[in-house]
């Protein structure tokens, strides 16, 4: 699997939506979904920082390392 | 102004007026393979071949159109992908891939030709150019289709970095 985002984790604890979450970091929606959906192939840090700010998180409570094949 | 829209519209229609002379091409070599009178009346004074290499010559450009017509309407179809603004595409690439191997099978057909004419004389240096020149541009196709396949990992990587 790789890298895992749980962004939806997150976003359910904080209790925020996607639309809500996308306008407040300044993304559109789709690259939210790509985000939350494990479609990206890579975060930029502005986004990650935008994404921690907003959910009052860190970079670790979005990533997890899944080993491949598990 | 000349622009880029106006630019892949002239392609278009350059493409379509090719796939027009070749249609013309193969149906008056049809109608010659048909009824070989025929084909003094049509290519006599271009004085193309002699009457002994016509047997083979005939069936193997009509062969060749097959190769032709793929690489014409493949780039048919590319430029309206490109029209339509889907450039760094699988579909372009394989499109790209299927022109290359119909430059090379092209290419194929007309070094045949080209051995079978050696002994004959004149025409064969022809044959040797265009295979050649198919071989080549089939040669070009395929780097351009790497380039494009580059070019689409690269921008797979860019839309999916958030």
């Amino acid at each position: 699997m790789g890298i895992i985002v749980n962004l939806d984790v997150m976003m359910a604890k904080r209790k925020i939506s996607s639309g809500d979450l996308a306008a407040l970091i300044g993304i559109t929606p789709a690259n939210l979904s790509i985000l939350k959906t494990n479609k990206a192939k890579a975060i930029r840090f502005s986004t990650l920082e935008a994404i921690c700010q907003v959910l009052d998180c860190q970079p670790g409570d979005l990533l997890e390392y899944e080993p491949e094949g598990e | 102004m000349w622009n880029k829209k106006q630019s892949i519209m002239l392609s278009l229609i350059c493409t379509k007026v090719i796939i027009v002379v070749v249609v013309i091409l193969v149906v008056a070599l049809a109608a010659t393979l048909i009824s070989p009178d025929l084909y003094n009346d049509i290519f006599g004074g271009l004085h193309l071949f002699t009457p002994n290499q016509i047997q083979f010559a005939i069936p193997l450009l009509l062969l060749a159109a097959v190769p032709a017509f793929t690489a014409l309407f493949s780039l048919h179809r590319l430029l309206s992908h490109i029209r339509a603004g889907e450039v760094f595409t699988v579909n372009n690439i394989r499109l790209l891939r299927t022109i290359s191997w119909a430059c090379f099978a092209a290419s194929i057909l007309f070094f045949i030709g080209f051995f079978r004419f050696i002994p004959v004389g004149g025409i064969e240096i022809s044959m040797f150019l265009i295979a050649s020149f198919a071989g080549f541009v089939g040669l070009i196709m395929r780097v351009v289709k790497n380039v494009i396949d580059a070019a689409r990992e690269l921008k797979d990587e860019n839309d999916f970095t958030i």
